[in-house]
């Protein structure tokens, strides 16, 4: 059977400040290899077509500038854009949300003036930016998830001056091993609702953390074609020695 | 009087110490050290100088300093390239006072110090050449940045000169509301056009009212003939066409930097011909296709490329790509403060132009993430070596490359000072 990874990329243009288009490089790539079509939907600032061919949804991150012109583009024609993605998600579509975007998915982005941008509201947490009080959060992170059952690190690079609270319910992507996380006080990084994940590790993520990526591409593919799918095995030599790399540079030893 | 005379001349020591120990020109610490016995060093000895000329910008700002001290020669002094802190600031004086025929001061001045170093220093002459997302951890966004270079600009008094590149819509619109003499450079016309801004390029959005910008042409990245359909904001006048350049030197990059540094030296009265002709008799700045043939590891053909962001390597990768004798590529990324501890920027860009008819070496502290992003370019394996030691590298690429053929080196800023110091035995600084 052809599979087709069909992602719909948010605001290519606009949020994409720290390499993260990395991430779709990688996506595609790990589809071509074996012999999965994959393909590309952008989704602008105008008219968003075909998204009902649409299985995995990707946004990366952007400065404050961008992001605001983003979250009113969602909230053109009466909502229609940001409905969309609310009820795609809340299918189940597969999805990643890096830093910027990730802060969408909550429900507001408060600004340090004060002002409150509005986000998608399907996480149940907010994020709050500050100017020059306060420190921003940069490093590299590890960080422990759960993906299919099993225990794996996703290692990354965070930036970010946004500090995102979790409201009770909500699960995170994963604990902190080393970095920053969410903001300076709880050791959870990132947020998972349904099959979307959010967080905050640019890097890109997906490169060094292949059983995520594969983790993700498997989704979207469950989600179009509604059965268990087992993908080929890839070599991965390089990109554990990547990861571990990484790993060792932030002293992580015993897990 | 006698606090800075002590400061002066302590800085002096060092430096003299610092060279003597082989520890490099020692003009940061030269500097840091006068600032600490007279922390208003530079506001008490800039004043001495007839005419001080800033240069700011992500890339470009040391081969347009070198330019503009070649236009006044003697005249003129700088401080070391990449010591463009205030420290390094305070080092240049140190080490030039007393001045005497010494009348023009260049400044490489980093971008971030930038703002602040217009609080100690009253410049006559301040050129800002483009601002590249570079380095995001050190420097926080590029929006961020030109705020505060919008702001810095604002108090200048009238007779500052300031030359802005107006192909790079952020730079030129901080000449809107300077009351001071502002001029601009751009290309009025090019043969290769881009049609549409890369990527990842920064400044895509009007710095007016923030809708997407337009282009009648594109140089690279960013910058070209822009304009605004949203609120017609267009690209400011030329007074410079940068088309009009003639240099030595290699790349429309360069011709922007000559353009600069050209329409500078007409601003302050200098000769036609000697502009010309310094033009045309440039040596490049070290580390920037440097060519470096015969050297301690022997008479291999090498060319070192410092590529520091995305626009800079981009651009580097086009030239490489024209090419006819590469023996082998060797990448080195590194990741230490001044090459930005964050390496994402290498996914920004794409590898397609090089054509991998050659062998591709990866080193440096990150030597794993360059071999990942060019797998994901889909390179052949086969061609890509993995080498982390620096100098192990070196000669694995220099037994590579056939006998009539070149060894090209892409190196971050720290790897091109090792690869510098590992093959002609100095770092610079």
């Amino acid at each position: 059977m052809n599979y087709k990874l069909t992602i719909g990329w948010l605001y290519p243009r606009l949020m994409n400040t720290y390499g993260d288009k990395g991430n779709i490089d990688c996506l595609v790539k790990r589809c071509h290899w074996r012999g999965i079509e994959a393909s590309i939907i952008n989704l602008d600032l105008d008219e968003w077509q075909k998204t009902d061919e649409i299985n995995f949804l990707f946004m990366g991150g952007a400065q404050d500038q961008q992001q605001t012109i983003v979250a009113s583009d969602l909230e053109n024609d009466q909502d229609e854009k940001k409905n969309i993605l609310i009820k795609l998600i809340n299918k189940g579509i597969s999805g990643l949300f890096i830093c910027g975007a990730f802060q969408f998915l909550g429900k507001y982005y408060q600004l340090p003036d004060g002002k409150r941008i509005p986000g998608l509201g399907l996480f149940d947490i907010y994020t709050e930016s500050f100017d020059n009080s306060k420190k921003r959060l940069i490093g590299n992170i590890a960080v422990e998830v759960n993906l299919n059952g099993k225990k794996e690190t996703v290692v990354g690079f965070e930036n970010h001056g946004g500090r995102t609270y979790l409201n009770k319910e909500v699960k995170p992507f994963g604990k902190v091993l080393a970095g920053y996380g969410n903001n300076d006080r709880a050791n959870e990084e990132g947020a998972i609702y349904k099959k979307a994940i959010g967080t905050y590790l640019h890097g890109p993520i997906l490169p060094k953390n292949p059983v995520l990526a594969d983790s993700l591409i498997k989704s979207a593919l469950e989600f179009s074609y509604q059965k268990e799918i087992k993908l080929d095995r890839l070599d991965d030599e390089l990109e554990k020695e990547a990861h571990n790399f990484i790993m060792h540079k932030l002293r992580i030893t015993n897990l | 009087m006698a606090k800075t005379f002590f400061a002066i001349y302590l800085g002096k020591l060092v430096s003299f110490l610092s060279q003597l120990l082989n520890l490099g020109s020692g003009e940061t610490w030269s500097g840091e050290i006068a600032l600490k016995i007279e922390p208003r060093l530079l506001e008490k000895l800039t004043p001495k100088i007839s005419k001080i000329i800033i240069v700011a910008g992500t890339n470009g700002k040391t081969t347009t300093v070198k330019i503009l001290k070649n236009f006044f020669g003697n005249k003129a002094f700088s401080n070391k390239s990449g010591a463009n802190l205030l420290n390094g600031m305070a080092g240049s004086l140190v080490q030039n006072y007393p001045f005497r025929q010494k009348e023009i001061a260049v400044f490489e001045v980093d971008e971030a110090v930038f703002p602040k170093s217009l609080n100690y220093i009253k410049a006559d002459v301040i050129v800002l050449l483009n601002l590249f997302r570079d380095q995001l951890d050190r420097y926080g966004e590029v929006n961020a940045l030109s705020q505060k270079w919008q702001t810095a600009l604002r108090s200048l008094p009238k007779e500052t000169l300031i030359i802005l590149n107006a192909d790079d819509p952020q730079v030129a619109n901080l000449g809107n509301k300077s009351k001071a003499n502002v001029f601009y450079f751009g290309f009025n016309s090019i043969e290769k056009m881009d049609k549409e801004p890369e990527f990842w390029g920064d400044s895509i959005y009007c710095p007016n009212c923030g809708q997407k910008l337009y282009y009648k042409n594109i140089t690279f990245s960013h910058l070209g003939n822009w304009y605004c359909k949203s609120c017609g904001l267009t690209r400011p006048s030329l007074s410079f066409d940068a088309s009009s350049v003639e240099t030595n030197l290699e790349g429309i990059h360069n011709q922007y930097n000559a353009a600069a540094a050209t329409l500078v030296a007409q601003k302050l009265n200098i000769d036609q011909r000697r502009i010309d002709n310094t033009l045309n008799n440039l040596a490049p700045a070290y580390g920037r296709w440097e060519n470096l043939n015969r050297h301690k590891m022997g008479n291999h053909l090498v060319t070192l490329v410092l590529s520091k962001n995305p626009t800079g390597l981009t651009q580097n990768l086009r030239l490489l790509s024209e090419k006819k004798d590469i023996g082998t590529l060797l990448i080195i990324l590194n990741d230490r403060i001044p090459d930005g501890t964050d390496v994402s920027w290498i996914w920004d860009i794409s590898f397609k132009e090089l054509t991998m008819n050659y062998p591709i070496i990866v080193s440096g502290d990150r030597y794993l993430d360059m071999a990942l992003r060019l797998k994901y370019e889909g390179i052949d394996l086969k061609n890509l070596f993995i080498e982390s030691n620096l100098k192990e590298a070196l000669k694995k690429a220099f037994k590579k490359t056939e006998e009539n053929k070149r060894t090209y080196i892409i190196a971050t800023y720290s790897a091109m000072l090792e690869t510098r110091r590992l093959l002609v035995g100095r770092k610079i600084l």
